[in-house]
């Protein structure tokens, strides 16, 4: 797995909703049922805040946004969209649901990176490397440094997410791996 | 270093000698739980890893609680389906529609015990916290769970709430409840286990902790849970559950911060729509014309949450141009009501009272509001659409609230009705 993304800042502010602002939850819904298909989802992200965002971004682009990103209630289906674009996530925070949904639907991120919407504008050209934390700011010659996540969970997003993880969980452990220091992948 | 009782619970459940805060375990659920709208599709996503049956089908709990009563031959078919599946999986405990509300009855008989870590699929799994178990949820990634038994959590950090003094007179452990999570706040509580405590918790039942433990999850807690004390042995005793191992907090556990709260300041509120925090004081609300009143949801279903209505409902009728709803928890509060001569006061005031289960709470099954009507009731939340069309309002308020309110047809303080 490439952890180091590079591409253009795609900048928005605080409480992005998991529901309405990141996804419209209706557009989850084909038929009356939930899709959780990436492929199908990343047509629909960020487009009650940019329209043809889908069609702009680019694999390797980066959404760099404030504090609670991701809040209301607890829906995947935008995270899987934004993964199904290709794209990296730096916030400086977001709920607890949002951060495990962040490793479930393989999203490199770093989900808690204070007063990161200082140092980035939109349409500024960054990179990031989600194994190490560092951050930089190619556009205006900045940097920074962020906690990474822990390498327990990177393996899940290098395996694309909590149902590739639980596919190798099976293969590989058998059924049942718990019981401590051992069941840690 | 000491341990919280949620570290001690998570590092017995995952085997390990002690952990801390920003660990990443995977604990073993002694209880993993699922409700009627997830079975279809858990079935098909473990089928889809090629796993036919859970990891141990004897600590599966499967109960119908949303869809109590089918309302269409497509529902009727889906919960066939159900049947069908727990039958092919072997669960030993699974409970058909009726027998109650699955965050409240499991703990009547005994399922759940102090000291257990159960899994979820839902997430007000945290009433069991009101007996010293701790509950976590997980949605999406419950195939996990199910699949291996476990899954990984970081371990959180514990907010410790000292509760003290009395709650006034027709003020009632609801509005507490409410005030708490919103002097806590969503950046307060996320990701934090909140640990009730202190010395008024001597005077709150059980009934009275489902309450602490049910609202924090709503502004994004991981978990809330109280001590197994004497009140819960006693509790537990009345129910002919046998006895437990005590677990609590070590003298020297950490706390991320430890907050005191005095109950006797506490005045009736209620949250407007539509975030459950949006709490202000009951007079802000005062004289609001509603056309529905809803008892009822694991946030409110318990014995003492229709004890608290009946008192105000007693001898007085509900309003012409309202409709009141109520949903008993489980059989046991159903026996309980009619033994009590409750459910003859419901009867009489002209309440609707419905079988034990989510009630409207879930998305408005079973009574759901319409465009623009305006309901008073004891759910767990007020956003868009929860209890039915997008275009109703719902304020969360107390059982007294809300049967205060019914009987007048408008926001009603229910101390207006006592003595």
């Amino acid at each position: 797995m490439n952890w180091i993304l590079e591409g253009r800042c795609w900048k928005f502010g605080d409480n992005l909703s998991l529901d309405d602002d990141i996804i419209e939850f209706a557009k989850v819904f084909v038929q009356g049922v939930r899709v959780s298909d990436p492929g199908y989802l990343k047509q629909h992200v960020f487009t009650n805040l940019i329209p043809d965002f889908p069609q702009r971004a680019k694999p390797g682009d980066i959404v760099v946004a404030g504090k609670r990103f991701g809040q209301g209630n607890p829906h995947i289906y935008g995270l899987l969209g934004m993964h199904g674009l290709g794209l990296g996530l730096v916030a400086e925070s977001v709920p607890r649901f949002t951060y495990r949904m962040l490793i479930a639907a393989g999203l490199p991120s770093l989900p808690f990176c204070p007063e990161i919407t200082k140092m980035a504008e939109d349409g500024d050209e960054l990179r990031v490397d989600f194994a190490s934390g560092r951050f930089e700011n190619l556009s205006r010659g900045l940097s920074a440094k962020a906690e990474p996540l822990p390498a327990v969970l990177l393996e899940i997003i290098a395996l694309g997410g909590s149902t590739n993880a639980l596919r190798k969980r099976l293969e590989e452990g058998g059924p049942l791996r718990t019981g401590g220091k051992a069941s840690v992948p | 270093m000491g341990m919280t009782l949620t570290e001690k619970i998570l590092a017995r459940a995952s085997g390990l000698p002690s952990v801390k805060p920003g660990d990443i375990i995977y604990p073993e659920a002694d209880l993993a739980t699922i409700h009627d709208l997830y079975v279809v599709e858990a079935d098909k996503d473990l089928r889809s890893l090629g796993v036919e049956r859970p990891w141990d089908p004897g600590r599966v709990f499967v109960c119908f609680d949303h869809d109590v009563i089918p309302q269409s031959v497509a529902v009727a078919n889906r919960a066939r389906a159900i049947r069908e599946i727990v039958r092919r999986w072997g669960v030993t405990h699974f409970f058909d529609a009726g027998r109650g509300q699955g965050h409240v009855f499991p703990m009547e008989i005994g399922l759940v015990r102090p000291g257990m870590c159960v899994l979820a699929y839902d997430p007000h799994v945290t009433n069991y916290g009101a007996i010293g178990c701790l509950g976590l949820a997980l949605a999406f990634e419950f195939p996990a769970v199910l699949a291996t038994g476990s899954h990984w959590f970081r371990v959180p950090r514990t907010l410790r709430i000292e509760l003290e003094g009395r709650l006034a007179p027709g003020v009632t452990v609801r509005d507490a409840a409410a005030v708490i999570i919103r002097e806590v706040g969503p950046d307060g509580a996320d990701y934090r286990v909140f640990e009730f405590a202190g010395p008024a918790l001597d005077r709150l039942s059980v009934d009275a902790r489902v309450k602490l433990c049910n609202l924090p999850v709503e502004i994004g807690a991981k978990s809330a849970i109280v001590q197994a004390d004497g009140r819960v042995e006693e509790w537990m005793r009345e129910r002919g559950i046998g006895p437990f191992e005590p677990a609590a907090s070590d003298p020297d556990a950490v706390f991320e911060k430890v907050l005191r709260f005095d109950l006797s300041a506490v005045e009736p509120v209620v949250a407007l729509p539509p975030m459950p925090d949006n709490v202000v004081p009951l007079r802000q609300a005062l004289g609001l014309p509603i056309q529905a009143a809803y008892l009822g949801s694991c946030a409110a279903d318990q014995y003492e949450d229709m004890a608290e209505a009946a008192a105000i409902l007693r001898g007085r009728r509900v309003a012409p141009g309202v409709r009141m709803i109520i949903t008993p928890g489980s059989q046991e509060v159903v026996e309980h009501c009619i033994r009590e001569g409750l459910m003859a006061v419901f009867v009489e005031a002209g309440a609707l009272v419905g079988p034990p289960g989510c009630g409207p709470c879930a998305i408005g099954r079973g009574g759901p509001l319409a465009d623009e009507e305006t309901c008073i009731a004891t759910v767990t939340r007020n956003d868009v659409g929860r209890m039915g069309s997008r275009k109703a309002r719902i304020y969360l308020a107390s059982g007294a609230t809300v049967a205060a309110s019914a009987v007048t047809g408008r926001i009603t303080d229910p101390r207006e009705f006592l003595g």
